[in-house]
């Protein structure tokens, strides 16, 4: 008896196909691209993560150019252990969590070695030499004042959050993570997650309630 | 139920981020609706939610992806991963360390090796006293003076040493042994 054999096909390119667009893959997609040969799929994962992570950790740890090596750290890392990379979890908080490490680590070796941090010292300088921009004109001068004075002051009360709490929170209101994600990324637990985004919302009230009344 | 202020502000985060049972989230609207106190606090927190979106986003400096794509490549290289300013505080340490070592293997070999070196000729002259006593073969002194005249080979194989000078002495000399050494003055 003789038959025919019929080979399954697939539309779908193969991992490592050059023909395959970056953009539109998802993150597990883009490291399965990378681990298959194709070296351009880590600088679409990087241009997709770099801006989250400067954002992240500078508002945990408030200087922005220690911010941007520690997002360079980040990449680093990943780059050199993404084989290791477990598919079945989320790469975002894979790579979130080795920035809130490299983030928690500078805090740490700040407080043993104290020094003045230069950002404190030209927070108010930084305010007047801020790049001009274009004002929208449907609000007064004193609307505009008002709202960059908020602005300062909302920057100023995260920064004042105490570090723990300060990891949670920016997680939650800046990054928009769940409490699991959260959990995974600050390894504790959901509980303590809890707890600390509460308290650290409670710290916020108290400090910018005054000014939003 | 009854939903009191303390459990209000323990539960808030939930209540904010949707995360109660239906239940408990109608309760703690009932709450908020009749407490002027907890409907504060959740104003603020979320007019301070709403200025936090709207924070000015940090924007990396125009060379964060040129360096990225640096480290990268040094580590695909092997050259190992290291910012280029450290590099250089790297390189400098282990060319200082590099020099200690050789000084440290090299310094107890400098103590034993003879250093030769090449000094500029020194001219001395002392003129003779004028009152001293005329100058002996026998005796301490500066008396054979090689510019102060010449010698001479007689046929008898004897030499006679006839300085210029009429204050230094003939000498002649023998072949083999001393015969005379006496002194005259004058040619």
């Amino acid at each position: 008896m003789t038959g025919i054999r019929l080979e399954k096909t697939t539309t779908q390119p193969a991992v490592g196909s050059e023909s395959v667009d970056l953009k539109a893959l998802d993150d597990a997609a883009l490291v399965a691209e990378y681990l298959g040969g194709r070296r351009r799929a880590f600088h679409e994962l990087a241009d997709r993560y770099h801006l989250r992570l400067l954002n992240f950790i500078y508002r945990t740890i408030g200087d922005r150019d220690r911010a941007e090596d520690l997002v360079q750290e980040t990449f680093v890392r990943v780059y050199r252990h993404l084989h290791r990379f477990d598919p079945t979890k989320k790469f975002s908080t894979w790579i979130y969590t080795i920035a809130s490490n490299l983030a928690k680590n500078e805090l740490r070796n700040r407080s043993r070695n104290p020094m003045v941090l230069f950002q404190a010292i030209k927070k108010n300088w930084e305010a007047d030499h801020r790049p001009l921009q274009w004002e929208d004109n449907s609000y007064s001068p004193d609307d505009l004042f008002r709202k960059r004075h908020l602005r300062e002051q909302v920057e100023q009360a995260v920064a004042e959050l105490p570090e723990h709490h300060r990891v949670v929170f920016v997680l939650r209101e800046m990054e928009g993570k769940t409490y699991e994600e959260i959990s995974e990324i600050t390894g504790v637990t959901l509980g303590t997650v809890k707890s600390r985004l509460n308290r650290a919302r409670n710290k916020f009230a108290q400090i910018i309630g005054p000014m939003l009344d | 139920m009854h939903c009191d202020c303390d459990r209000f502000i323990q539960e808030y985060s939930e209540y904010r981020d949707g995360v109660l049972t239906p239940d408990r989230e109608a309760e703690f609207r009932e709450h908020v609706a009749a407490c002027p106190c907890c409907a504060r606090y959740d104003r603020v927190l979320r007019a301070a939610g709403d200025l936090l979106a709207q924070l000015p986003s940090a924007e990396p400096h125009d060379d964060f992806m040129p360096r990225l794509q640096h480290r990268l490549y040094n580590i695909d290289e092997g050259l190992g991963d290291m910012p280029a300013h450290r590099f250089a505080g790297a390189a400098a340490l282990v060319g200082v360390a590099a020099v200690g070592i050789l000084a440290l293997f090299w310094l107890p070999f400098a103590a034993s090796v003879p250093v030769e070196m090449q000094l500029d000729p020194v001219a001395a002259y002392v003129p003779p006293p004028v009152d001293e006593e005329v100058p002996s073969l026998f005796r301490r002194g500066h008396f054979v003076e090689a510019a102060a005249g010449q010698a001479r080979i007689l046929e008898s194989g004897a030499v006679v040493w006839q300085p210029r000078s009429h204050v230094h002495p003939t000498v002649i000399l023998e072949s083999g042994s001393w015969v005379q050494a006496s002194a005259s003055f004058g040619h």
